[in-house]
């Protein structure tokens, strides 16, 4: 009898039974040679499995990472397509843009496909702040028709019979690789645009004259000028004039449907035209204004409360319309209720603020601060030149937005 | 990587904006999904002369060894970089 100290060889089967080892009576040699085959068969088996397992994971993980960055791609090709079509209306030049959008954004490595059959020019419009852009293809059969917006789906990638990004292993993705339908769309934000101009007394200088006090008259004024007779020529109101007009026939030849609104100040001020489509309108107000110049003091803060109530014009306004008020002035406010009052009421109603000043006397600084606090910015001119290119860069700044 | 790079270079395409505006928006992105060491390159640098039309090409690069737990095992010293190009508007 063993010793109960004695304890089994390894790989033996043995049970204890009342202090007892007893073997399990199968030799060992045997057991061994059997195990060690099944070993074998299981790796043959499992081994080729589990790399199919291991090559599908890593297929998948880089078919998602293709899909993501096409969508990024996808993404870059509308934004850019948008840009074009916003700038030109042109469908061709639009396409070309693309095309240089997905050379300058390879995905893994390759150019997409761009086409005129994957770009759909339209309309995105939402019916409230809280909907969502809904695009509505123009037909192609009107290509006279401008919309606003621009949509890309990678139809090209997708419908091609040919591989354009491969898997990693062949087999993998049913033949002809990687083909995402990806869809971006890019549209250019609807806008009510209120322009307040300022046409105080020294809106009647020229842009490079001193102005003081203003007991000191024009230089050009003639003697018999009195309040109410066309502005002089060569006045800031003139360059005003000028470079407000370029400003709206920018609004005018983009394919957005923006809305103006024109509002002006002097000791008091006026609503010279309720939010239009129709920028002549505003033009013609303005010149307006030029045949019928009275000068008084700069209210700057009536002319801003003038361009809030325009932009919210019950029966004009948008309300899902992106709101933008452009303040231009050449002075100092010093009559009413001073600018910084009705900022609050701006931000209310989410109007970014561009201000303009226009010649040395203006307050740069209070006008910078005032848009600032608007999400706007400030801009300065000394020339008619500098104004043109002050609302040039306005119309820059106008935001687009990605909708799908 | 992509929708850092596409972010980078989206904020850069902005007026008025400074590589600081774009380092922001990177980290901001980088906190969200726990990823560190990130770096952007914009080429051209943003800067003023930029005008509408021009491109920027954002690079952003991330050291695989401090945001992978398994790759760095095999390729401790790699750097994943990927970059997206867009128009000033």
């Amino acid at each position: 009898m063993r010793n109960l100290s004695v304890r089994p060889a390894p790989g033996d089967f043995a049970c204890i039974r009342s202090g007892r080892v007893v073997h399990s009576g199968i030799r060992h040699g045997s057991r061994r040679s059997v195990r060690h085959g099944a070993v074998v068969a299981l790796v043959c088996v499992l081994l080729p499995a589990m790399l199919a397992v291991m090559a599908y994971c890593i297929h998948v993980a880089y078919a998602e990472s293709l899909h993501a960055r096409t969508q990024i791609v996808s993404d870059a090709i509308a934004k850019t397509a948008g840009r074009e079509y916003a700038m030109t209306g042109n469908r061709d030049a639009t396409l070309v843009a693309a095309r240089e959008a997905a050379n300058r954004n390879l995905v893994g490595g390759v150019e997409i496909p761009v086409n005129m059959g994957d770009l759909e020019f339209g309309i995105s419009d939402r019916l409230g702040e809280s909907s969502q852009y809904q695009f509505t293809p123009i037909p192609a059969d009107q290509p006279r028709v401008y919309g606003n917006s621009i949509r890309f789906t990678t139809n090209s990638l997708h419908d091609t019979t040919q591989t354009i990004l491969p898997t990693l292993f062949p087999g993998f993705g049913g033949g002809g690789g990687i083909r995402p339908r990806i869809v971006a769309a890019n549209t250019q934000g609807s806008m009510d645009v209120a322009i307040v101009l300022d046409r105080s007394g020294s809106m009647r200088y020229a842009g490079n004259e001193f102005v003081g006090d203003g007991s000191v008259p024009p230089a050009a004024q003639p003697i018999d000028w009195v309040p109410g007779q066309p502005v002089l020529p060569g006045a800031r109101w003139h360059d005003t004039v000028a470079a407000v007009d370029m400003f709206l026939r920018y609004l005018d030849s983009s394919p957005q449907r923006e809305q103006v609104s024109l509002a002006s100040y002097a000791t008091e001020a006026t609503t010279d035209c309720r939010l239009t489509y129709n920028v002549s309108e505003v033009s013609a107000a303005m010149h307006g204004i030029t045949n019928e110049f009275y000068g008084g003091w700069t209210a700057m803060g009536k002319g801003m409360r003038k361009g809030v109530e325009a932009l919210t014009d019950f029966e004009r306004s948008r309300r899902w319309a992106v709101r933008v008020m452009v303040l231009m002035t050449d002075g100092v406010h010093n009559e009413g209720q001073p600018p910084e009052w009705i900022v609050n009421r701006l931000k209310d109603n989410g109007v970014m603020l561009f201000t303009i000043t226009f010649g040395d006397g203006a307050d740069q600084q209070r006008m910078r601060d005032l848009a600032a606090s608007c999400n706007g910015e400030q801009f300065h001119a000394t020339n008619a030149w500098q104004l043109g290119v002050a609302f040039g860069e306005i119309s820059r700044r106008l935001p687009s937005l990605m909708t799908q | 990587m992509s929708i850092l790079a596409f972010e980078s270079a989206r904020i850069a395409v902005l007026p008025e904006s400074t590589i600081d505006d774009v380092r922001n928006q990177c980290q901001l992105l980088c906190n969200d999904d726990g990823l560190v060491g990130y770096d952007v390159e914009l080429t051209p640098p943003v800067s003023t002369d930029l005008e509408s039309g021009d491109w920027i090409t954002a690079t952003v690069s991330l050291p695989l060894e401090e945001n992978t737990a398994v790759g760095s095992w095999f390729f401790p010293s790699n750097i994943l970089t990927d970059s997206v190009s867009l128009q000033v508007p």
